[in-house]
Order: C-alpha cells, then structure tokens, then sequence
C-alpha cells in the first residue's frame, strides 16, 4: 500500500510515525502481561515497575501526535496517507487507554497483595486476561500487517470477552455471598476484571482502524448491520 | 551475412528460369517479379519457423536454409549456456536456503529502516513471521519493547535477552549483527532450557550452603565455648562430644555430594563390571542400619527371595536400597512397620520399601526425588538425612536401567519401588535350608 512518493523524504516521515505507534504497542502489550502477572502472583515490585513505566507509554502518545500533527500541516497528504496519519493518531490513543487500565490493574494488584490467596487461584481472571492479550496481540498484528482478515475476526471476538466479564462479576459476587471476608479482594479483582474488559474494547477500536486504513470504510457502530 | 552455395544454386535456377520464361513469353517483367516473390517466399517460411522456435525455444531450431541455420544455431547454444548457468546458481541457492532454514537459531536479515528483508524457518516458527511479512517492519512484528530498541539500534549492547512476546514462559536471547552499510543479521536464539538449568545450579549451591553452614554454625559455637580461659577439663570433655554430631552430619553431607556427582558423571557400568549382587544380604545389612537409626521405635518385615541376584554395581545397590530403608523409617511415626520386599514378577523382579508414615501429595511426589527438595521445610532439619537420599536412589536405578516408582497415600503410607528386567538378573539355585521359600517374618527386638 505505500507506493513511492516522489519525496522521499515524506515516505521515512510516515514509515517513523508507524514505527513510533508499534513500538508504543510493545510497550503497552508488555504493561499489560506484567500487571496480570503482578496481580496473580501478588508481586508488588512487579505492580510498582508497571505503573512506573506508564509514563513512557504517554510519552509516546505525545511524540506520535507531534509528528503527525506536523506532517498533516507541512505535506497536506490526502487518501491512504492520510487514512494512516489518522488511524495511526487514533490508534495511538486507544493504545494509551490499554497503558491506563493496565495501571490500573496494577493498581488493583496492590491492593490485593497483602490478601489471601482466593481458592480458585484467579483461574477465571487468568483466562479473562489471555483472551485480553491475544485480542491485544492480534489487532496490533493486524494493524503491522495491514491484515483485513485478522482485524474482522478480533472485531467479533470482543464479544467473548464481554461474556467472560459477565461470568466473572457473577461469580465473584456469589464468592462475596459465601464468604464475607473475600469482599475486599473480590471488589478489586471485579475492577481489574472490568479494565481487561476496557482493553479488550481498545482492541476492537484499533482493529476498526485497520479495516477503515486498507478499504477507507468506516465500520465503527455497525458492527450489527454487518453480515 | 554470406549465402551458401546451396542458397546460390536456388536464386541462380530461379533467375535461369525466369530468363527462360521470359525469353519465351516476353513478359520480361512479370517472370523476373515472379522468381523474386518464390525468393521471398522462401526467406519468410524461414523466418516464419524462426518465430515459431522463438516462442518455445526447447529444442534445436530447424532452419533449413543455411544462412539461417547460422543465426538460429549460435542463439539456441547461448540460450542453453544461460540456462546451464541458472540451473547451476538455482541449485546453489536452494543449497543455502535449506542450509539457512536448517540452522537452529531463528535468524532475520533487515535493513537500515528496520524492514524485513528475509528470513529462516527457525525464525517463522520463533518469531511467528509469514512469507508475506518481507518488507514489513521487524519491530511492528515481534513487539517487545527490548527487542525492539535493538533492531533499531539504539542500545549500545548487541545482545538482550526477553521473554518470549509469544509465551511468558520461553525466554529469548538476540544478538545483532551489522552486515553491511545496508543490511543487519538479527540472530535470536531460545535460551528457556538453558535458563532453566541455571536457576537449578543456582539453587543447587544455595541448598548445599546452607545445609553446611548450620552444623558448622553449631561447631563454631562449641569451639568459641572451648576457648575461653577458665574451662576445666571436665566440661571440654563434654564440649567435645557435643562436636561429633554436627561434624558426622557434615560428614554425611559431604559423602552425599560426592556419590551423588560420581554417580551423574561416570557412565552406565558396562557389562563385565557387573556382580552378582545377592540383594537379600544387602536388604539384610540396610534394615539393620535402618534398626540402629529407629532405636527400636519401628517394626520392619522383609520378605526376601534368596535365589534370586542382581547383576549391579553392589555398593550402588547398597546405598539407594539404605536410602530407601532410612527414608522409610524418618518419615513413620512411631510404631510403624518398614516391609521391604523382593520378590519376582511376571517379566523380572521387584524392589520394594512400603512404610505406614506420612504420605506424600500428588503435587509433591513428582519433585521428591530433586536434590534437596522438602516437603515439609519445617520438619526436616528434626528428621535428619541430607536431601540427598532420594536424588542418589534414583540415579543409582538409572544407572540399572530402572526407574523408582511410588505409590502413594496421604496419611497412609508410601511405597517406594522398582523394577528389574530379567536380562539382569541371576537366579542361584534354592538354598538347601529352611524349609519353604515363603516370606521370612523378622521382627524389630524390644
């Protein structure tokens, strides 16, 4: 899709603000495999290191935005580079999102170290959180390789983990029924839940992009008209 | 280009002809055109099957006209020339290729821009790269954060190691190579088994430190007591008696370790290096240690078949059948009855030390057998033995080509065991006495 332009020059600027959004994905998918670990293995250090290093994510946010703020200024561009510019932007800002609920998981993962163990082991949170990363994983990896496909299918896969949140905050409130003194790390471990969910809602936004930077079609909110 | 003389022979008959016919006709004109149209019919049925051959070059061209045949003939050797040369570099290059996906370490070349130039089948499977990803930017692929920075060159060392983006448990090491001005080798190589093994070594020397250090922190103690000035001879004698437990513990320790390397680094034994082990004896002199160690606080049964021996290293045997039998007796509690049986099975013979203790988990009994693993941390220092003895057991039997099983009951008892093939075993003709073979019962005195 990125035919030569006659600058040169243009082409390293839009290959930078891709390459910029890709490393911000690196960093955000490693946040977020850190903090559900921090949370199952009641590792504060881990839990700190995550929130610390949210910082860098936004950084880049802000880098990205100055970049592309510039070029849309100085080249004007029009069809698929702006198309890029715009999904790049865009996909930038849901990225920063994942860093926040990642924090916030870690957050949570503060919280509940000083806790018991639950019984289960956070077997329900563990699954909900691999589905996360792998929807995480896949949009970016649609995103890197402009793959329709790939995107369509992580749009409809949301639902899945929509319905494991649904199953979880069940769950975790007849724990609370049976047992009193698990409300605590029970309310925590619902919020952390709720952010996987956040990302998981994230993920889909920059799956859309993909789809609206190849074919220039907007499929946002239309997810039920869709065949 | 010069005409053959057949080619001469033709435009000659066909000019003779045309003279003659015009000579009798008088159509000068339309004779000579006539004998130049044959000509050029000729030329072009020529050209035409030049043509021909031209679009599917496979054989030797046929130009019937030698003129032609001159062009057709020199093009056709070239073109196979050329092709010998393709097929010979094609071949080359497949060579290199299968070499390349043959290497191990998953290896990437990409230029200065980051851009996938090629790759191996180590790295499609490692870094879940595709045939279509050529071009595409490394770092959008494989994300990790590390990785990424030394793709791009903008860390100072060339080798990292990171998880695995694609599974928290691998981890990986990357190095980075600049080939060129243009283009950079990134070689990434799996080093999860390798980490795995240093961590157990790590492991390894933190356990043995600390198995020394508290009998040597006890002897430290006593030693210290002994040197103050006002010490009569009475109390040192007692001192010095306190000494000798913790030094045999350290003894013991140290007598482990040893056995224990010996036994991993020397080879299976060979053949002729082989007894003939009477392994009722040796049962015999392990439950009598195993009586010493209890104070009379277990019962222990054996049941023994005397004809039949084992072809081992005795001393080995010795040590993993005393281990077993002091096992036994650490983890019963009192009144317990240690059985340790050999007896003949279907296909060879088997070794087995039953006790009534505590039991050992499911989780646990995978883990028993690593060197200084505890089940209860807590209890181990009062139940003695290194953290050894399961480890020396079980690579005596690999040694024998056999592997220690247990079987289980929390709160129940354990029965550790073995197995012989018949291959190594010897069977002694039935000792004359004492009556039928059945199970000698013998029990604990006191």
């Amino acid at each position: 899709m990125s035919r030569a332009h006659i600058s040169e020059q243009f082409d390293a600027e839009l290959n930078k603000v891709r390459s910029l959004l890709m490393e911000m994905g690196s960093q955000v998918e490693l946040q977020l495999q850190n903090a559900v670990r921090a949370l199952i293995g009641h590792d504060i250090e881990l839990a700190a290191q995550v929130r610390a290093a949210d910082d860098r994510v936004n950084r880049l946010e802000v880098e990205i935005d100055e970049h592309c703020v510039q070029i849309i200024a100085l080249r004007q561009p029009a069809a698929s580079d702006l198309r890029t510019l715009v999904s790049v932007m865009k996909a930038s800002t849901d990225l920063e999102r994942v860093g926040d609920e990642a924090s916030r998981i870690a957050k949570m993962a503060q919280a509940v170290a000083g806790m018991d163990y639950p019984a289960d082991q956070y077997r329900d949170f563990r699954q909900m959180a691999e589905l996360t990363k792998a929807i995480v994983v896949r949009s970016l990896d649609a995103f890197a390789r402009q793959d329709v496909d790939t995107a369509t299918t992580v749009i409809t896969e949301d639902e899945a983990i929509d319905d494991a949140y649904g199953a979880m905050v069940r769950s975790q409130v007849s724990l609370m029924h049976q047992d009193g003194a698990s409300i605590d790390r029970a309310m925590n471990v619902i919020w952390a839940a709720r952010a996987l969910e956040r990302i998981g809602d994230h993920a889909k936004n920059i799956s859309e992009y993909v789809v609206f930077l190849v074919k220039g079609k907007d499929v946002r909110h239309s997810a039920k008209q869709r065949p | 280009m010069n005409l053959s003389v057949t080619e001469w022979l033709i435009a000659a008959a066909l000019l003779t002809l045309a003279l003659l016919l015009g000579a009798i006709t008088g159509a000068w004109a339309a004779m000579l055109l006539g004998a130049t149209l044959i000509w050029g019919a000729l030329q072009y049925r020529e050209l035409a099957a030049l043509k021909r051959w031209a679009e599917r070059p496979l054989t030797r061209p046929e130009s019937r006209l030698t003129s032609w045949r001159n062009l057709s003939e020199p093009l056709f050797d070239s073109l196979n020339a050329s092709r010998r040369r393709t097929s010979r570099v094609l071949h080359r290059f497949r060579g290199l290729r299968v070499l390349i996906d043959a290497l191990p370490d998953a290896t990437v070349i990409v230029d200065r821009a980051g851009e996938i130039q090629d790759f191996n089948l180590a790295a499609k499977e490692r870094l879940r790269l595709r045939d279509s990803d050529r071009g595409l930017d490394l770092a959008a692929l494989v994300r990790q954060p590390d990785f990424v920075a030394l793709i791009r060159g903008t860390r100072s060392d060339r080798l990292i190691e990171f998880a695995s983006p694609f599974d928290e448990e691998c981890r990986f090491e990357a190095r980075r190579i600049v080939i060129d001005d243009d283009y950079v080798l990134l070689l990434v190589r799996d080093v999860s088994q390798l980490n795995r093994l240093l961590t157990m070594r790590q492991e390894f020397i933190a356990n043995v430190s600390h198995e020394l250090r508290t009998p040597l922190t006890v002897v430290i103690g006593y030693l210290e007591a002994m040197s103050s000035d006002d010490i009569d001879l009475d109390t040192l004698r007692q001192l010095l008696a306190k000494l000798a437990p913790p030094t045999a513990r350290m003894r013991s320790l140290v007598d482990d370790l040893l056995l224990l390397s010996r036994l991993e680094a020397s080879p299976p034994p060979a053949l002729e290096d082989l007894d003939v082990v009477d392994v009722g004896t040796v049962i015999r002199g392990c439950v009598a240690e195993g009586r010493a160690l209890s104070e009379g606080r277990h019962r222990f049964e054996t049941d023994v078949d005397p004809s039949v021996h084992l072809l081992a290293i005795e001393p080995e045997i010795h040590s993993a059948v005393l281990n077993m039998v002091t096992n036994a007796v650490r983890y019963s509690p009192n009144g317990g009855t240690v059985r340790v049986t050999w007896q003949c099975t279907a296909d060879g013979a088997r070794l087995a030390v039953r006790d009534q203790g505590l039991g050992i988990a499911p989780e646990h009994r995978e883990r028993i057998t690593e060197r200084f693993y505890r089940v209860d941390l807590a209890k181990a220092r009062v139940r003695g033995g290194t953290g050894l003895g399961l480890a020396i057991v079980k690579h005596v039997l690999k040694r024998h080509h056999s592997v220690l099983r247990v079987d289980s009951e929390l709160g129940r008892g354990s029965t550790f065991y073995c197995e012989f093939p018949e291959s190594q075993l010897d069977f002694q003709p039935a000792p004359p006495v004492p009556g039928p073979s059945g199970p000698s019962l013998d029990e604990a005195a006191s």
